[in-house]
């Protein structure tokens, strides 16, 4: 019998302030999980980006402006998950063994309650077929089953790479695995080594310490819904800045 | 009809509703025209980036041997496990739907081109080039690499044929400054106390993209300062610890003004002015950019400039940097900074490489190179052009500057279709990356000399040329000899080479770390280090390598650079826009919708960055559409309100220009609205700006 | 006696279920011969000597080599070993022209399920024969069967249509993942076993 009295609950800690706002990790993720190209009628409100980075500017008029950027992907929250809550077909989970929210996009049907329920925006639809051009279809990973229009996917955490970093300590008899083994390809990819990632049940991981910095913060915490991906920022506009858009982005809710 | 009840209850006591229901469920989860992954054995390999020269290692997971991800290799010396977000799609690059697939002819004035047979190509390319027709000029938008050797072969033995290698623009001016020649140069980034950088992308993947990490970690321990210059605070200008907020064109006038503090309050290295011939006339021309009168036109306060200066002065080693898309006036202005300071050839300044130790491979006679600028105007009667790599910045009006008019021909290898009307054009189809055996020289930010390679792992399609190829189809319609034997053959004999002069370290990914070369046993050993994505650094060159003698005022004759007259404060200027030096105007990947018209993360084709009050003051909201109009043309484009940019500038984007259309002359190309200079870059140019109503 | 009305609907009921039972099942399923004829038990009995784990094997990133690719037939059978037409057709058609054998995979999974033999093999210690049966030891390849709606090869379904008494070998539905895991006390989450 498998025991699992240590699951291991995946997070991840962005460091603001070294992201450069390249997009690699928006590219990689799309690699890594089979994302095809734009439609050539996707907008950045159809567009599918598992991570997405948008910038985040202080206010103040050019010369004074300053912006950073906020690479934002599921939060992975830990409780009262809003998504798996509202789905009506079983089609997302909380992973006990992980702590990753999982999304089966065989089983979604399309309601798009979910993608409501999210107040991160991190949920995308399929509104078209994928298509990849003539050949482009052998880069796909294997790792990662495609999907089709119609359907609800989001970030996992590189769930095949959890998956693979399994497979490789099994075959070694071992049931556990190390931080350093399972990287998702955002965090690999970032030339600035600001995101990291790891156990957040193990208070000695990178990231359970970077968690705890005076740095840190999340989004939308006042909801409750305990994300597992926390940002770090010394700037205080930034923390300034988080904190208003939740209650700006509130009270539009409450009005809509 | 009882025989029908009963088969419809006995129907039910069958499997077939059932498992027709089943199976049509499922079937509605695997539609069979949704692409799936390949099937096989998933594997690994390492190999080199060849879509810039910063060759950064990369690691391919595979299935058989065609890549599916693509990642940095750690420890690397050059990117240490990063790499650019094209580098991460590079695998794609194959596929790309405007791939060339055949030869193609473009004949002046048509956007549209005949495709050609594979021999009737090299048939035509060899009646061109023996017609006697006039000079023939062969650019290599990446000198170093063996195709390179052998288009210097064919410029030595042909005497109607000159090899020009483009190296970095700054580093080609570089050049025509010293009287004797500098080598192969580099900025050691990596040794500089103070960087002053020029609009270089120093934070978005300009150089090797571990250099941001660097630069970032030299923060924490306060050993490196960098100062920024550009119009808009940008990813790099945010990141820096200061920016200076120029107005765009201005950065010559600016660099020339920090000279003549420099000057006027002898801050320069003495040593170095003693090497400077024309040093007398070069500061008198230099003192009429006084910070007083170049404040007016740049927007910087006459204090900032003077106190820039003297940091540069003081916080030995300084270097001074520019992008690769700088201008030429920009350019000769910032490498004077350098040369003031006396950091020309020594640590933490512009390095003079030792070259890569291979002359008894490809022996050259030495002969200085020259820069397409020096070649006279109108004069090239037949280009020959390698574009078969990404991210060449060659400037459209810089070229239809040199070439003959009317009567020009241009002979390009390209994966992908590069018209240009304004000539008679073949295009040959060129391999890309994982299809050919390459060689890549050394980034722009290292101190050394380097090779790395790229291995061929997949097949490439049938009539494409790799760059050593083309050069030998070349040799053999000119009649020249030129080293023969595969790229392969040809790229061991220079690793050969270089394990015999047992100079520098090899990184070997198997390994993680660099060794000396003297401790590698033999060539085979070093070659297969290469092969699998390490690469060979060479010792730094030693001693003072300050350049014996220069001249500056033959480039800043050149360069023309003068102070503008005062402008009316309303006007409007358009400036083209280039967010990534890298694969601006070079198709990649698809996938880079990502980053662009999925997310808006950066600007796609089309769009433009108007500063709030300017959007403001005309009414226009973000994403509006505007139509800009110069006296050269005008063109539509969505306006992105944004504060970072600097009033009154509008910024459009030149992503993907050439990837989106045949033409590269089309109505997307801001470029075309936009004056060009002497030097054949763009100056912002006034512009009406006028809201589109749907 | 019985009258005419329930003997029709009798036979109604009975045609029914003849179709049901024995033509349905023989006509959802389309047949494919293999491209060649492979003996496991010639490479595993005396002639060949070959253990399972020879061809199929984990490997040290985990992940199972499955069906072996070719380079591991030419390492035998570089040229014709014997004479048997199959021999024949192995050596000139694949091994000699370096393709692959476009084998017909009978516990092919759809593309969204994840397995892992190593997590099966080394950590749960299951047999092979646990849900191969004794194809280790045939002596042909019997026919690949594919549904014609699903697409998938018959043995995720199993051989009989009613899925009752079968051996755990006879199929590999998500039911049958699903039980085992639950037999055994391992977690059946989603992630578990889908990508």
């Amino acid at each position: 019998m498998e025991t699992n009295h240590t699951s291991p609950r995946y997070g991840m800690v962005i460091d603001v302030d070294r992201c450069t706002g390249c997009g690699n990790c928006m590219v990689a993720c799309a690699v890594e999980n089979n994302v095809p190209p734009a439609d050539p009628k996707a907008t950045e409100r159809t567009g599918t980006t598992w991570m997405r980075v948008s910038k985040l500017e202080n206010g103040l008029p050019f010369p004074e402006n300053r912006s950073v950027y906020l690479p934002v992907s599921c939060q992975q929250c830990d409780h009262h998950t809003p998504c798996v809550s509202v789905c009506p077909q079983n089609a997302v989970e909380y992973d006990t063994e992980s702590g990753i929210v999982a999304q089966i996009p065989v089983r979604c049907f399309g309601c798009r309650y979910c993608v409501t329920a999210c107040p991160y925006h991190a949920r995308y639809y399929n509104w078209w077929d994928p298509v990849w051009p003539e050949g482009m279809e052998k880069t796909l990973n294997p790792d990662v089953s495609t999907r089709m229009r119609g359907v609800v996917e989001k970030c996992n955490f590189c769930h095949g790479r959890l998956q693979a970093a399994r497979a490789k300590a099994a075959a070694e008899g071992r049931r556990t695995i190390a931080d350093a083994e399972y990287v998702p390809a955002c965090g690999e990819s970032c030339p600035t080594h600001a995101i990291h990632f790891g156990n957040l049940s193990d208070p000695n991981s990178d990231v359970s310490m970077l968690s705890k910095d005076k740095r840190a913060f999340r989004l939308l915490e006042e909801l409750g819904t305990e994300p597992k991906v926390y940002f770090l920022s010394e700037q205080d506009w930034v923390h300034a800045i988080v904190k208003n858009k939740i209650s700006t982005e509130l009270k539009g809710h409450g009005n809509g | 009809m009882q025989f029908v009840g009963g088969s419809a209850l006995g129907l039910l006591f069958t499997p077939i509703p059932w498992k027709v229901l089943n199976d049509s469920a499922i079937w509605t989860q695997n539609w069979p025209w949704i692409p799936a992954p390949l099937t096989g054995e998933f594997t690994s390999f390492g190999t080199t980036c060849t879509l810039c020269q910063s060759a950064c290692g990369m690691r391919a997971r595979s299935v058989g041997k065609q890549p599916v991800s693509l990642s940095g290799i750690p420890g690397h010396p050059f990117n240490n496990g990063s790499l650019c977000t094209a580098g991460i799609l590079a695998h794609h690059l194959r596929y790309h739907p405007s791939r060339l697939r055949q030869p193609i002819k473009f004949l002046p004035g048509t956007g549209y081109g005949t495709p050609l047979s594979s021999t009737t190509v090299v048939d035509e390319i060899s009646r061109c080039l023996n017609g006697n027709r006039g000079p023939v000029v062969i650019l290599d938008g990446r000198p170093g690499r063996t195709a390179s050797a052998l288009f210097g072969q064919l410029g030595e033995a042909h005497p109607a044929v000159r090899y020009i290698p483009m190296s970095a623009p700054a580093f080609d001016v570089l050049h025509t400054m010293s009287d004797a020649p500098l080598g192969p140069l580099g900025y050691d980034i990596d040794g500089a106390r103070l960087l002053v950088n020029f609009g270089a992308p120093l934070f978005d993947a300009w150089g090797t993209p571990s250099r941001a990490s660097k630069v970032m970690d030299t923060r924490a321990s306060k050993t490196q300062t960098v100062i920024h210059v550009e119009a808009l605070c940008s990813r790099s200008a945010s990141r820096s610890d200061q920016w200076i907020a120029a107005r765009p064109g201005s950065e010559a006038l600016l660099a020339l003004s920090l000279a003549c503090v420099m000057i006027e309050e002898k801050l320069y290295s003495a040593a170095a002015a003693r090497t400077i011939g024309d040093f007398g006339e070069f500061s008198d021309y230099i003192r009429t950019f006084s910070p007083e009168a170049v404040s007016g036109a740049s927007g910087v306060r006459p204090e900032t400039i003077r106190t820039t200066a003297r940091a540069f002065a003081s916080q030995s080693p300084a270097l001074a940097i520019v992008g690769n898309d700088a201008s030429y006036e920009t350019c000769a202005a910032v490498m004077a900074l350098n040369i003031l300071a006396g950091t020309v050839g020594h640590t933490g300044g512009v390095a003079r490489r030792n070259a890569i130790p291979d002359a008894a491979v490809f022996p050259s006679s030495g002969v200085r190179a020259v820069s397409l600028h020096d070649v006279p105007d109108h004069s090239i009667c037949t280009l020959i052009i390698d574009e078969s790599l990404s991210g060449c910045t060659l400037s459209d009006a810089l070229l239809e500057k040199k070439l003959v008019p009317k009567d020009a021909t241009i002979i390009s290898l390209s994966p992908f279709v590069t018209s240009r009307p304004y000539c008679t054009q073949y295009v040959v189809p060129s391999t890309v990356m994982f299809e050919t055996m390459s060689d890549v020289p050394g980034p722009i930010d290292a101190a050394v000399s380097s090779l790395a390679v790229s291995a061929a792992v997949l097949q490439a399609p049938d009539g494409m040329m790799d760059a050593v190829q083309f050069a030998q189809m070349l040799g053999r319609a000119l009649g020249s000899t030129t080293a023969s034997g595969t790229t392969e053959e040809l790229v061991k004999q220079r690793v050969a080479a270089i394990h015999a002069s047992k100079r520098g370290t090899v990184f070997a990914p198997s390994t993680g770390v660099s060794t000396a070369l003297q401790q590698c046993a033999s060539a085979d050993e070093l070659w297969s280090a290469l092969a699998e994505g390490g690469c060979w650094m060479d010792d730094a060159a030693r001693g003072d390598n300050a350049p014996a003698a220069m001249t500056l005022m033959n480039a800043f004759r050149a360069a023309q650079i003068s102070l503008p007259q005062s402008h009316n404060v309303d006007q409007l200027f358009v400036v083209p826009f280039a967010e990534t030096t890298i694969y601006n105007g070079t198709p990649v990947s698809p996938l880079l919708s990502k980053v662009s018209q999925e997310s808006g993360l950066r600007l796609s084709l089309r769009q433009a960055y108007v500063n709030p009050a300017t959007a403001m003051a005309r009414s226009v909201a973000n994403g509006e559409t505007i139509s800009l109009t110069t006296k050269n043309g005008s063109m539509t484009v969505q306006a992105k309100v944004d504060a970072s940019v600097m009033p009154d500038v509008i910024f459009v984007s030149i992503a993907g220009s050439r990837e989106s259309s045949v033409s590269a002359h089309s109505a997307h190309d801001v470029r075309l609205l936009c004056n060009v200079n002497e030097n054949g870059s763009f100056s912002s140019t006034p512009v009406s700006l006028q809201k589109v109503t749907a | 006696m019985l009258k005419p009305g329930l003997l029709r609907f009798l036979a109604g009921l009975f045609f029914s279920l003849v179709i049901g039972w024995y033509v349905f099942p023989y006509a959802l399923y389309e047949k494919f011969e293999q491209p060649i004829q492979f003996s496991h038990k010639v490479h595993t009995g005396e002639t060949g000597g070959l253990s399972c784990t020879d061809c199929h094997e984990i490997k040290s990133d985990g992940r199972f080599s499955g069906i072996p690719a070719l380079e591991k037939c030419a390492s035998c059978h570089s040229s014709a070993i014997g004479t048997s037409s199959q021999e024949k057709i192995l050596v000139d058609e694949y091994v000699s022209k370096n393709r692959e054998i476009p084998w017909l995979i009978y516990a092919k999974q759809p593309q969204n399920v994840y397995f892992s033999h190593a997590s099966h093999v080394k950590l749960a210690a299951l047999e092979c024969t646990e849900c191969h049966g004794s194809h280790g030891s045939s002596d042909s390849l019997r026919p690949f069967q594919r549904n014609r709606i699903s697409g998938y090869s018959r043995d995720i379904w199993g051989s009989t249509m009613s899925r009752i008494n079968r051996a755990s070998w006879d199929g590999a539905k998500m039911d049958d993942c699903e039980n085992c895991h639950d037999r055994r006390h391992v977690a059946n989450t989603c992630l578990k076993c889908h990508k």
